[in-house]
C-alpha cells in the first residue's frame, strides 16, 4: 500500500507532462502526422528536463510535431506511427537500439563511449544513417581550452585514467603535446591505493585533468585528488558542476537543457527534410563552465567569471573541429 | 491506622492534603534530578560521540593514508573540552597514534563493537573512520557504494566536571525537594487550617453546649455548608435553653414537695432508727448473755466429761461404769445444746467470722462422721461415710464450721433414725477456676418429715412437733446453724423427705482448693472387699480405690471362693449381734486363708473374742475406717508385721488410730516419746536421724511428726525443709519439733522452713498430748483434762540413769580431751532427758554444764562433769536403797 501510494506520487508529475504533450499532439495531429516519440532513461528530473527543452526547441519551429513521451522501462513503445525516436540517457538508448531498428533513432545525453559501444553490440550499422548522438562529455579540446584560460604558464599536467577512460589517453597525449603541457598520467582502478597513486603524480603537476570513468572510481578518487590539491596548491580540472562544488577549480560540462537544445535543434534539423539521414553522432554544441572562486582564491588564481570563459572557449574552439565523429 | 482514626479532624486533613502534595513534590523532585542526571551524562556523551566523530573526520586522510606523523600531531594537539587523550587505530586495529599519556583500556582495544566505556576517571567513546566518496557526477543513477571503514577513533574524555555537575544537580535538587516539601507542608497547614478551623469552633460550640452552656452560639462562617450547620446548632440550643428553663421550673417545684417528703422521711427514719437500736441493743444483750452463759456453763460441764473418762479407765465395778457412761452421755448431751445456744447467739451477733486456711477436707468429713460412730453402734444402725474419688483433698476455708455443719447433720440423722442406715455421700465437681463445687448428701431411713413442716424446719427453735422434743429432745436450733453457717459459706441447703420413709439433706457448697494432697502410696496388692450391705459396699469401694491397683468387691462369701487375694476386707454388719458375725468370721477363715482387715462397729468386747479365738492374721478397724486407716492396716497385714497386730482401741484412747513419726537420736528420748504416744493409742514410727526421717516419710502417711532439731547426719531443720518441699503425702503434715536449746536465728529458720510447732525439751507429757490433740484431734476439747497418769512413773529409774551416765561420761571424755565441741552433743542430749524425772538437782547441775560448754569454760565444765557425776552415783545409790 505504501510502495503504491509512493509509485503514484512519483509518477503523477509525469503523466501530467505526458497529458499536456497528449494534449499538444491531439491539436497538432489535425496538421501534420510526424511523430517523434521520446524515450527517457528513467525518471530522474535531468531527463526531463533534456526533453521538455528538445520539444520546445523543435516546437519553436515545428509546431505541429506531434511527442510522445515515454520511459524505457514501459513496453508501449515504439508506435508504430513513430517517425523518430529520440532516446534520452544511455538506458532509452540501449532499449532503443534493440527494440526500434526500423524507426530513425537519435539517442542523448550518454557519453560518446557508452553510446559506440551500444551501437557496436547491437549489431546496427554504425553508417546507418537513421542513428545518430548527442553526447553529454565534451572533446578534449575543451578542456585544454580551458587548461590555457584559466593556467596559462602551467607547463606540467597531471592526469590520470581508469578501466573506461583510458581510451581517453591518445587523446590527452595528442592535446597536451598540442599545447605544448608535460604530461604525468598514472592509471587507477579501485583496489589500487589511490593516495599513493595520485600524489607523486599530483606533487609533480601544475595542474590537473580529472577523467569521467566508473561512477565508484569517480567518487572514491574524487576526495583524495581534492584533497592532494588543496595541499599541494595544485588546480584541478573537472568534467562536472558536482566536482566544482566539491573543489575543483573549474570544470566544463553540458547541462540537460545545453544537450536538449542541441538535440531539439538537431531534431527541427531532420524534421526539415524527413527523408535525410540524421547528421552524425557528435559532442554537444552547447556547453557550460563553472569555476569555484573560493578555490581560485586560494590557488591565487584570477578567473575572469564564467560566461566569459565560456565564450573564451568557444572562441577557441570555433576554429577547431568538432572531434565527436571520431570514435 | 489507629494511629489516624484517633486524629482530630485537623491533624487528619492536614495530613490528608500534605500526604498527595508531599508525595507528589517527591516524585517530581526524583523524576527531575533523575532526569537531569541522564541529561547531563547523555549531554556529556553526545558531545564526547561529536568530538570523536570530529576527530574521525578530521584524521580521515591520515588514517586512509597511514599518516602515522600527522595523526600523532593531530593526537598531541587536541583542545576539545573535557577530551583526555585520543588513540588512533588502523582499519585492522592497530594503534597508529596516541596521545601523550592516554591509556586505551584492552577491553576497548578488543573489542571494535564496543563503542563506549567508563571507568572512575575517564569516558571512553569509540568510533569507527570511514572512508567518504564524493560525489562528483552531475548525473549519477544514485548511490550504491558501502562505506569502508579506514580506522577507529578511541577518545577518552575526563568525567570530574560532568561528575561535579551531576553532583551539583543532585543537590539543587534535593534543595528544592526540600522546599518544596516545606512549601507543599505550609499550603497543607493552611488550607487545613482554612477549612478545619470553623469545624473545630463549631465543635467547640457543641462541647460547650454540652457541659451546659446553652448561652454558647456558633460564629458564622464564610462557608455556606458550615454557616447553615452553625445556624442549625445556634437554633437547636436556643429551643433547648428555652426547654430546659420551662423543666428547670418544674423540677424546682416537684422538688420542692419532694423535700418536705423527705423531710418527713427522715423523721419517720430517725424514730425507726431509734427503735432499731433499742431492739438491736436488747438483741445484743440477750446474744452476749446467752453467750457468757453458754461459756460458764461449759467449763464445768468440760470438767465432768474429762474427770468421767478419768473415772472410767479406772478400776470399776459395771455398775459403775455404767453410771459413768450415763453420766458422760447426758453431759455430752448438754454440752452440745449449750454449744448450739452458743453458736446461735454468735450467728445472731454477726460474731461469727469465718476461717480461710487450707484444711484437710477427707479427713474433716472422716472425723466429722465418726464422732457419731458410737450413737450409731449403740442403735446398730450402719453408718456410711462415701467419699467419691474426686473430692479434692485440701481445700481452704472453716474446716471447724464444716465439721460443725456435718457434725449437726449426722447427729440429727442418727437420732431420728431407728433402723437402716445413716449416709454422708460426698461428691464434688471441679471447676476450671481452682474452686471445687461440693455437694454434700446425708440421707437416713429416719422417722422423715411431714410435708407441712419442711419450710420452717430451718427456722430457729423449730422441730416437727412438740412430741419430737419429747422424745428425741434438741433445742431446734441445728438446722438453723446449719443454714446460717452455710449461707455465711456461699452455700445452700434442702432437704427431701417422706414421712416415715427418711429424710434427705442436700448441701451445695463451693470452696476454693489448694495443693493437691496425694493419696497413700498404692499397694501393690490384690485386695478383696466383702461387704453384703450395697451401700457400705460401694463407700468402702471408693476409699480403697484410692490406693488399691487391683480390687475385688463381693457381697457374699461364695463369690470369693477360688479368687486368689493378698488381704480380704471384711466389713461386719452393724445390725448383726457379735456372735453372728464370730461365725461368719470362722467362716470365711474357713473359705479363704489370708490377712483379714475386719471393719467393724462391734464392742470392745466382741473384737476381743476374735483375737483370743486366734483367727488368721487380722486387724480390726472401727466403722467408718478413714482412708488413712484402711491404708495403714492393709499395709501392716501385707507386710505381715505380727508385733503390731494388736487390736486396735480406735475412739477408746486418746490417740487412737494416729500415725505419728518420732525422729530423735537420743535412744532413751526416743523410746520415751514411743512409750507415751504408744500407750494413748497412737502408732508411731521411729527415725534415728533426719536421713531416716526423710525415708520413712516416703513411704507412710503420717497425721503428726515429732522431730528433734539436733540430729547426726541431716539436722531438724534440714529434715523438715526436705519434708515440706518434697512430694511426698508428708509435705502437708503437721511437724512439732523437739529441742533443748534453740539460737534465736535456728527459731528463725525452723519458721522459715515450715513447723508447726516448737516444744522445749525435757518434754512435758502433757503439753506434748495437747499439741498432737489440738492439730489431730481438733473435735476434743481442749480444756479438757487429760490423764493423769504420768509417763514418768513406768519408765524405770535404772534405765534413765544408765543413760543419764552414758552421756556425762561421752562429755567427760570429750572435755578431758580438750574437744569441746564433741562434748556439746552429749550434753545436749543431757539436757533433754534430765527433766523427764523431775529431779531438780540434776536438772540444775546438766544447766550449768550446758552452759559451760556453750561458753567454751573449760574448768567450769570440768566442774560441773565431776558434780554431775557425784550426782550421778547418788541417784543409783538412793534408786537401789528403793
Amino acid at each position: 500500500m505504501h510502495s503504491k501510494q509512493d509509485n503514484m506520487r512519483r509518477t503523477s508529475p509525469l503523466w501530467f507532462v505526458l497529458f499536456l504533450l497528449c494534449a499538444s499532439f491531439s491539436q497538432a495531429d489535425t496538421h501534420t502526422d510526424t511523430t517523434v516519440e521520446l524515450v527517457l532513461s528513467g525518471e530522474k528530473s535531468y531527463y526531463r528536463k533534456a526533453a521538455l527543452r528538445i520539444e520546445n526547441v523543435v516546437n519553436a519551429t515545428h509546431p505541429n510535431t506531434r511527442f510522445r513521451l515515454t520511459t524505457a522501462d514501459q513496453t508501449n513503445w515504439p508506435t508504430a506511427n513513430s517517425n523518430l525516436l529520440v532516446a534520452v540517457g544511455s538506458n532509452a538508448c540501449k532499449q532503443a537500439m534493440q527494440r526500434a531498428d526500423k524507426i530513425p533513432l537519435l539517442c542523448t545525453f550518454l557519453p560518446s563511449s557508452t553510446y559506440w559501444n551500444t551501437l557496436e553490440k547491437s549489431g546496427r550499422a554504425t553508417s546507418a544513417p537513421a542513428t545518430s548522438a548527442v553526447f553529454f562529455d565534451q572533446p578534449m579540446s575543451r578542456y585544454f581550452a580551458l587548461i590555457k584560460l584559466v593556467a596559462p604558464k602551467a607547463e606540467k599536467l597531471g592526469t590520470a585514467v581508469g578501466p573506461q577512460s583510458t581510451q581517453l589517453l591518445p587523446r590527452i597525449e595528442q592535446q597536451a603535446q598540442q599545447y605544448q603541457l608535460q604530461l604525468h598520467q598514472t592509471e587507477l582502478d579501485t583496489t589500487t591505493s589511490h593516495h599513493k597513486a595520485l600524489s607523486p603524480i599530483v606533487a609533480a603537476s601544475d595542474l590537473f585533468l580529472v577523467n569521467p570513468d566508473k561512477a565508484e572510481l569517480n567518487k572514491s578518487v574524487a576526495k583524495t585528488l581534492l584533497h592532494l590539491s588543496i595541499r599541494q596548491r595544485i588546480p584541478v580540472i573537472a568534467y562536472s558542476g558536482s566536482y566544482v562544488n566539491a573543489g575543483a577549480l573549474a570544470a566544463i560540462y553540458s547541462t540537460p537543457e545545453n544537450i536538449g537544445r542541441d538535440a531539439g535543434e538537431l531534431v527541427s534539423q531532420w524534421l526539415d527534410s524527413p527523408g535525410q539521414p540524421l547528421p552524425t553522432a557528435r559532442y554537444p554544441n552547447y556547453f557550460t563552465i563553472k569555476s569555484n572562486p573560493n578555490v581560485a582564491r586560494s590557488l591565487g588564481i584570477k578567473l575572469p567569471g564564467d560566461r566569459r570563459l565560456e565564450n573564451a572557449v568557444k572562441q577557441a574552439m570555433d576554429t577547431a573541429p568538432n572531434p565527436g565523429q571520431q570514435r | 491506622m489507629k494511629g489516624f482514626v484517633n486524629m482530630n479532624i485537623g491533624m487528619r486533613f492536614t495530613l490528608a492534603a500534605a500526604l498527595p502534595l508531599v508525595l507528589v513534590t517527591a516524585l517530581l523532585t526524583a523524576y527531575l534530578v533523575q532526569a537531569r542526571h541522564q541529561d547531563s551524562q547523555k549531554q556529556f556523551e553526545q558531545a564526547g560521540k561529536i568530538s570523536t566523530q570530529f576527530l574521525g573526520s578530521s584524521a580521515e586522510l591520515e588514517l586512509y593514508a597511514g599518516n602515522r606523523e600527522q595523526l600523532a600531531f593531530l593526537a598531541n594537539n587536541l583542545n576539545f573540552p573535557n577530551l583526555s587523550g585520543v588513540s588512533f587505530l588502523s582499519e585492522d586495529r592497530l594503534p597508529l597514534a596516541t596521545s601523550n599519556g592516554f591509556i586505551v583500556p584492552d577491553s576497548l582495544l578488543q573489542m571494535r563493537f564496543l563503542s563506549k566505556h567508563q571507568d572512575e576517571q575517564l569516558l571512553y567513546l569509540q568510533q569507527p573512520v570511514f572512508l567518504t566518496e564524493l560525489d562528483v557526477s552531475d548525473y549519477s543513477e544514485g548511490d550504491t557504494s558501502e562505506r569502508r571503514v579506514i580506522g577507529w577513533v578511541i577518545a577518552g574524555f575526563d568525567t570530574t566536571d560532568i561528575h561535579r555537575q551531576q553532583q551539583a544537580i543532585v543537590m539543587t535538587g534535593v534543595g528544592l525537594g526540600i522546599a518544596g516539601l516545606i512549601i507543599a507542608g505550609l499550603l497543607a497547614l493552611f488550607l487545613g487550617r482554612t477549612i478545619v478551623n470553623p469545624v473545630l469552633q463549631l465543635t467547640k460550640t457543641v462541647k460547650s453546649m454540652e457541659a451546659g452552656n446553652l448561652e454558647a452560639r456558633a460564629q458564622q462562617t464564610s462557608t455556606v455548608e458550615l454557616a447553615r450547620l452553625a445556624q442549625g446548632i445556634n437554633l437547636l440550643a436556643k429551643s433547648v435553653a428555652e426547654g430546659r428553663s420551662n423543666l428547670e421550673g418544674k423540677v424546682r417545684q416537684a422538688t420542692a414537695k419532694l423535700e418536705r417528703a423527705l423531710q418527713d422521711l427522715r423523721e419517720k427514719n430517725s424514730e425507726l432508727h431509734q427503735a432499731r437500736e433499742t431492739a438491736e441493743a436488747a438483741n445484743q444483750a440477750k446474744s452476749d448473755f446467752l453467750a457468757r452463759m453458754s461459756h460458764e456453763l461449759r467449763t464445768p460441764i468440760t470438767a465432768i466429761q474429762g474427770f468421767t473418762r478419768l473415772l472410767h479407765d479406772a478400776e470399776l465395778g459395771d455398775a459403775e461404769r455404767n453410771y459413768c457412761t450415763i453420766i458422760n452421755q447426758s453431759s455430752s448431751q448438754l454440752l452440745n445444746l449449750i454449744d448450739d445456744i452458743l453458736a446461735y447467739s454468735r450467728l445472731q451477733a454477726n460474731a461469727i467470722t469465718l476461717e480461710t486456711e487450707p484444711f484437710h477436707l477427707i479427713e474433716t468429713l472422716e472425723q466429722s462422721v465418726r464422732q457419731q460412730a458410737l450413737s450409731a453402734r449403740d442403735k446398730k444402725l450402719e453408718l456410711i461415710l462415701d467419699i467419691s474419688p474426686e473430692v479434692p483433698g485440701m481445700v481452704v476455708g472453716d474446716h471447724f464450721r464444716v465439721s460443725q455443719i456435718l457434725i449437726n447433720l449426722i447427729t440429727n440423722a442418727v437420732k431420728f433414725t431407728n433402723t437402716g442406715y445413716v449416709r454422708a455421700t460426698v461428691s464434688a465437681t471441679p471447676r476450671e477456676d481452682e474452686y471445687s463445687d461440693l455437694c454434700i448428701i446425708i440421707s437416713d431411713t429416719g422417722i422423715g418429715i411431714p410435708e407441712d413442716r419442711r419450710n420452717n424446719l430451718f427456722d430457729a427453735f423449730s422441730q416437727v412437733d412438740t412430741s419430737i422434743t419429747r422424745r428425741y429432745g434438741g433445742t431446734g436450733l441445728g438446722l438453723s446453724i446449719v443454714k446460717s453457717l452455710l449461707e455465711l459459706m456461699g452455700g445452700s441447703i434442702r432437704l427431701d423427705s417422706s414421712e416415715g420413709m427418711g429424710t434427705v439433706f442436700h448441701i451445695e457448697l463451693t470452696l476454693p482448693t489448694t495443693a493437691v494432697e496425694k493419696d497413700p502410696p498404692n499397694l501393690d496388692a490384690r485386695i478383696g472387699l466383702l461387704d453384703k450391705h450395697d451401700l457400705s459396699r460401694q463407700a468402702v469401694t471408693h476409699s480403697l480405690c484410692r490406693f488399691s491397683a487391683e480390687l475385688v468387691t463381693v457381697d457374699t462369701l461364695e463369690s470369693l471362693k477360688g479368687t486368689p487375694l493378698d488381704a480380704l476386707v471384711v466389713n461386719l454388719p452393724s445390725s448383726v449381734d457379735c456372735h453372728i458375725n464370730y461365725q461368719y468370721l470362722d467362716q470365711i477363715q474357713k473359705t479363704c486363708n489370708v490377712p483379714l482387715l475386719i471393719l467393724s462397729a462391734e464392742p470392745e468386747s466382741c473384737r476381743r473374742d476374735y483375737c483370743q479365738q486366734q483367727f488368721q492374721t487380722m486387724k480390726v478397724l472401727d466403722k467408718p475406717a478413714t482412708q488413712l486407716s484402711l491404708h495403714r492396716a492393709l499395709k501392716q497385714l501385707l507386710e505381715r508385721r505380727p508385733d503390731e497386730l494388736v487390736v486396735s482401741a480406735v475412739g477408746q484412747k486418746l490417740l487412737g488410730g494416729l500415725n505419728i513419726l518420732i525422729a530423735e537420736d537420743n535412744r532413751f528420748t526416743r523410746e520415751f516419746l514411743k512409750l507415751l504416744l504408744s500407750r494413748e493409742g497412737a502408732y508411731c514410727v521411729t527415725a534415728r536421724n533426719g536421713v531416716e526421717a526423710v525415708a520413712a516419710c516416703d513411704k507412710d502417711k503420717f497425721d503428726i511428726m515429732l522431730v528433734d532439731i539436733h540430729m547426726p547426719e541431716k539436722s531438724g531443720v534440714e529434715t523438715v525443709r526436705a519434708i515440706r518441699s518434697g512430694t511426698s503425702a508428708n509435705s502437708m503434715t503437721p511437724i512439732i519439733t523437739i529441742t533443748a536449746d534453740v539460737l534465736q536465728q535456728e527459731k528463725l529458720a525452723l519458721k522459715e522452713a515450715g513447723i508447726t510447732e516448737l516444744l522445749f525439751k525435757p518434754v512435758d507429757e502433757e503439753q506434748l498430748l495437747r499439741q498432737i490433740l489440738r492439730y489431730c484431734r481438733p473435735d476434743i476439747d481442749p480444756t479438757s483434762p487429760l490423764p493423769s497418769k504420768k509417763l514418768s512413773d513406768e519408765v524405770p529409774v535404772r534405765e534413765f540413769i544408765e543413760e543419764v551416765k552414758r552421756l556425762v561420761s561421752q562429755a567427760a571424755d570429750a572435755c578431758q580431751q580438750d574437744r569441746m565441741e564433741d562434748a556439746g552433743d552429749p550434753v545436749h542430749q543431757l539436757k533433754g532427758i534430765a527433766g523427764i524425772f523431775k529431779l531438780p538437782e540434776l536438772e540444775v547441775k546438766v544447766a550449768i554444764l550446758h552452759r559451760a560448754i556453750k561458753n567454751q569454760r573449760h574448768s567450769q565444765a570440768m566442774t560441773a562433769l565431776e558434780e554431775l557425776q557425784v550426782e550421778c552415783e547418788r541417784l543409783e545409790s538412793d534408786n537401789s536403797e528403793d
